[in-house]
């Protein structure tokens, strides 16, 4: 066979495309004659691959031909030199150049972060395939018949719900639910304590398409199950292999142990997803351990219509519309529920919400995650933009202040008859490279702050980038047309320049575009006023609710989780009371107690209850927490009638303490009047209130106080022990409290965390909304400072001929400061005006969303006014004063 | 002067273009070079010696017969000039000059010593 017919077609035609026709025959004649030979001695795979390497390595300018295609690009040598002129020009005004490509640069930087930071809360919950089917959740909500009124809000709903309505609802293709629990898992007598453990079945993979990398999703319905994220089963495991391999769990919050076998891995959740899990174990074990003494005598298959607390989702059919739906599943509630509600006067209704929506709805109970804010992520998309016009602004301001010194330049450009479109290209081309730089350089930057940002959002925004290429395109497309924009006005004001009058030199000092240049520097105040406002606002909100007066002391708390259930032997009461004495020992710990609620943990535990005087319907759903005699005492609230518990007196046991909230619910006339009295219990004897506590807020001052029983529990059972420090010397303290709770309770995984912590992460939605307005703000100011002080440096440098004569005819220093400064005083005296009403509107809005909040004081739009002030007047003061100081006779002998 | 000036690489491609008298094409002195030096060196970079060379007035090229093997593309000899064997005798003359230096050197050091 030929050696012809092997040489790679593709190399050999680029190569007589590209090389010069008087070089061809030399060249490729030696390539060839090379490959024919190497054809033969080494192969024609061998000989190929050196071929295309050749060819490649000849790619050089001297061998490629000059390609004149089109006649149109004989403009290239003119664009040549546009582009030399526009780096000339750079380079001549190094300030200016860096003023203007910095504050660029800042601005895109921020934008990005901003937008990057939307997409990802917008994205939430995308990815899931919903080509199939729409998912919605299933929450519950509650009509009260008499009034109307929607009540008790909650993300989950019935047990009884997944498995019927599939049958029964033909427009559901599947569903599914599950618990959401957290507990340990051991292997090899080593915890792994684990959140978000899911129990479930095989159907989540039918409802949601989170991935499953081995394993069949039909076993999650046969009991001793486990599935493991990749991550948990790495952590568990190392690098060995999990599949097959046995573990226990053991749940926190229950008495649920299983002992499991892995049997499938998943792909860790993604973490733009609401729902986040580690550890999936079956359902069929949890029903279990619920049908085996959770409900007394009871059996499950009574109770699950009844019992609440699955998050259920369901894969509606496409064609299905959403009130069809709401339809069809509020029919299939009730008639499983019109037995228990009407003797209560109240009816179920059912919202399917869907997926997309999930993250961003809020005030109901036992969501999976703290909701999102859409009006949060509109408002940070208009910083994103604001930040960016004042970018632009910057731009527009310098380039058309500095005009001026471009006009000799028109002049002659024009005298040798340069074209107004021309021209108009030329600067079209400077502005857009500057702009360009600007990309590259906050294109790096964004690189190098990623992390930092991560950490201040807490959330890794920037991972999975790729799924936001649309918009980064768009945001691309855009940014090249607002530098194009931004551009044409500066172009627009050199090309109208007259020739004659510039080149007798009749024209020194810019009053072009004077008015466009103030309302702009109007704009840039406004903005950062308005920003500043917001950010004392916040902040000062913020210290209002972590310093509110609960009702509890929460200082120098220690918290610790009690052993869990699996630890709880015959002899636990008598272990947990000897730990508790142990720990008092302490020196430096003055108190503790056993409870089940702790400030700043919300506590989920709820039943009906009614006064038994009334009639069983008249009943209040209450908040329900177990304490021991010491908890009342231990952290500070106050009983105002009755008493508190006595660890003496046996029948304790069967009374309970109300809060003043239960009181008013349950339509008590006075504190006294209660004490006595008695309230029905699901699946107890009415129990007597002997004492009723002042209100206390221990879920922070985000929620509304709710009605609360109390009951006695000296078991030690109740999952945390609080602890009083009265040391600031905490770590010796936490090591010897760790010791001793290992000591007592070997293979327990010790947990602790500091009370005010705890407490104070009620708020970190807020406080990080805070960090990221404060951050974008101060990007905000950084960037406005940067042009104002580019802009008054240059116009100053104008204007020292009128400083000199001034000067000569007398004027003060302190006069003419007053004459350089006029004009940015009453920018911002106008920018004042305009900013505080929209402040003051948006603040309030904000601040609507707080249950308590404090009122706006007007230091808060003081504060901004002065500190801008401030700001201008260092940033233009160094400059105006030298321009002051200078002597007359320097600048006016330079004529 | 900076056109006067001979590289080593370009030493040797001026050499290899003597060595092969009345055979010096691109494919032959790639060969001669690799051959004689051990070094392989494409096609490409040889091509910016030998043009640089041209240039610099030290080789002339004229192009030669076709053949089939090289799809009927014509071959270009080069020759080495006057000015480029003089060049090369410069640069040996340098050469030799400095090796003489350093022997002297080297001699004083040990004298020293």
């Amino acid at each position: 066979m030929n050696h012809d017919d092997h040489i790679p077609k593709f190399h050999h035609w680029l190569f007589s495309f590209l090389c010069k026709e008087e070089l061809y025959d030399e060249l490729a004649g030696d390539l060839e004659e090379t490959f024919a030979e190497n054809y033969q001695f080494l192969g024609p795979d061998q000989a190929r691959s050196i071929y295309k390497k050749e060819v490649l390595k000849m790619l050089r300018p001297s061998v490629i031909r000059k390609f004149k295609i089109l006649p149109k690009f004989t403009h290239m040598d003119m664009f040549k030199n546009y582009f030399k002129i526009s780096l000339r020009n750079i380079w001549r005004d190094k300030e200016h150049s860096l003023i203007s490509i910095f504050g660029l640069a800042s601005a895109i930087l921020a934008s990005v972060l901003i937008f990057q930071y939307t997409n990802f809360e917008t994205s939430y919950d995308q990815f899931h395939d919903q080509s199939d089917g729409t998912i919605y959740r299933i929450p519950r909500m509650v009509l009260d018949d008499e009034s109307q009124e929607l009540r008790n809000q909650n993300a989950t709903t019935f047990h009884g719900f997944h498995p019927t309505v599939a049958l029964e609802v033909p427009e559901v293709l599947h569903s599914t639910h599950f618990s959401s629990a957290d507990g340990a898992f051991t292997y090899d007598d080593k915890g792994h304590n684990t959140d978000n453990v899911f129990f479930t079945y095989g159907s989540f993979f039918d409802v949601f398409s989170f991935e499953l990398i081995s394993g069949d999703k039909k076993d999650l319905d046969q009991p001793g199950t486990v599935f493991l994220s990749e991550s948990l089963a790495n952590r568990i495991y190392g690098g060995q292999d999990p599949m097959g391999k046995l573990l226990t769990y053991n749940d926190n919050n229950s008495n649920v142990v299983v002992q499991g076998q892995v049997k499938g891995i998943f792909r860790d959740f993604p973490s733009n997803s609401h729902l986040k899990s580690e550890a999936m174990l079956s359902m069929t074990d949890f029903n279990a351990f619920a049908d085996n003494g959770w409900f007394g005598n009871r059996r499950l298959s009574q109770l699950t219509w009844r019992w609440l607390g699955f998050h259920t989702y369901v894969k509606a059919r496409k064609d299905a519309s959403p009130e069809l739906l709401e339809k069809k599943l509020g029919d299939f509630v009730v008639k499983y529920r019109s037995a228990f509600d009407k003797a209560n006067g109240r009816t179920q209704v059912v919202k399917p919400q869907a997926l997309s929506d999930i993250h961003f709805i809020k005030d109901f109970i036992q969501q999976l995650e703290p909701a999102g804010d859409r009006n949060m992520v509109s408002l940070f998309k208009l910083i994103g933009i604001l930040i960016l016009l004042i970018g632009w602004v910057n731009y527009i301001n310098l380039a058309s202040a500095k005009s001026v010194r471009r006009a000799k330049e028109v002049g002659v450009r024009k005298t040798m008859g340069a074209l107004k479109g021309q021209l108009i290209k030329l600067f079209l081309l400077e502005s857009i490279f500057i702009n360009l730089i600007a990309l590259i350089i906050a294109a790096g930057l964004t690189i190098l702050v990623i992390p930092n940002f991560h950490n201040l959002v807490g959330a890794p925004v920037f991972d999975n980038i790729e799924q936001y290429i649309p918009f980064w395109s768009i945001y691309l497309l855009l940014f090249v047309a607002g530098a194009i924009l931004s551009g044409l006005y500066p172009a627009l004001v050199l090309t109208k320049f007259n020739p004659i009058l510039v080149l007798r030199g009749s024209f020194k000092s810019s009053t072009h575009g004077t008015r466009l240049r103030k309302a702009l520097m109007f704009f840039q105040f406004a903005t950062v006023l308005i920003m500043l406002s917001g950010v004392l606002v916040i902040r000062s909100q913020i210290q209002y609710l972590v310093n509110y007066d609960i009702g509890m002391s929460i200082d120098q708390t220690l918290v610790i989780d009690a052993p869990p259930p699996f630890l709880r032997d015959s002899t636990f009461t008598e272990k947990i009371k000897a730990f508790q004495g142990d720990i008092e020992g302490i020196a430096t710990i003055s108190g503790s107690t056993n409870s089940s609620m702790v400030p700043g943990l919300p506590n989920t535990w709820g039943l009906t209850v009614s006064r038994t005087d009334r009639p069983a319907n008249e009943s209040i759903h209450v908040r329900n927490a177990s304490i021991d005699p010491d908890f009342v005492s231990f952290y500070n609230m106050e009983i105002i009638a009755g008493r508190d518990f006595e660890n003496e007196l046996v029948g304790d046991q069967n009374v309970i303490i109300i809060n003043q909230t239960a009181l008013r619910d349950l339509e008590f006339d006075s504190p006294e009047s209660a004490i006595g009295a008695r309230l029905r219990f699901p699946n107890s004897d009415p129990l007597q209130i002997v004492g009723i506590a002042k209100d206390f807020n221990y879920a922070g001052m985000k929620f509304a106080i709710e009605p609360m029983a109390m009951h006695l529990n000296t078991q030690g059972t109740s999952p945390f022990i609080s602890l009083r420090l009265a040391t600031k010397d905490l770590k010796n303290t936490l090591n010897q409290v760790e010791e001793t709770y290992l000591s007592f309770f070997p293979g327990a995984a010790f947990e602790s965390t500091f009370l005010d912590e705890t407490f104070n992460n009620i708020y970190e939605a807020d406080q990080k909304f805070q960090a990221v307005i404060k951050f974008f703000t101060i990007v905000a100011i950084l960037i406005s400072c940067l042009g104002i002080f580019g802009l008054s440096s240059f116009l100053i440098n104008q204007k020292l001929k009128e400083v000199s004569i001034r000067k000569v005819l007398g004027a003060s220093v302190m006069e003419i400061l007053r004459v350089l400064t006029t004009e940015y005083i009453w920018l911002i005296t106008l920018s004042t005006i305009i900013a505080t009403p929209i402040a003051y509107f948006l603040i309030d809005g904000w601040l609507n969303n707080f249950l308590v909040r404090v009122g706006i004081s007007p230091i808060s739009f003081v504060l901004p006014v002065i500190g801008l002030m401030v700001i201008l007047c260092l940033t233009i003061g160094s400059k105006t004063w030298k321009a002051v100081r200078v002597n007359p006779s320097k600048t006016l002998k330079a004529e | 002067m900076k056109g006067t000036y001979l590289g080593e690489f370009q030493e040797i491609v001026l050499l290899s273009v003597l060595v092969l008298a009345q055979e010096a094409y691109g494919v032959q002195i790639q060969k001669e070079i690799a051959l004689r030096s051990g070094r392989t060196i494409s096609r490409g970079a040889l091509h910016s010696a030998l043009s640089r060379l041209v240039e610099k007035g030290f080789l002339d090229s004229k192009f030669g017969e076709a053949t089939k093997v090289r799809g009927g593309k014509s071959k270009k000899y080069y020759e080495v000039t006057n000015l480029g064997k003089s060049a090369l005798q410069e640069a040996e003359a340098t050469r030799r000059e400095f090796h003489k230096s350093i022997l002297d050197l080297n001699w004083v050091k040990f004298g020293a010593a």
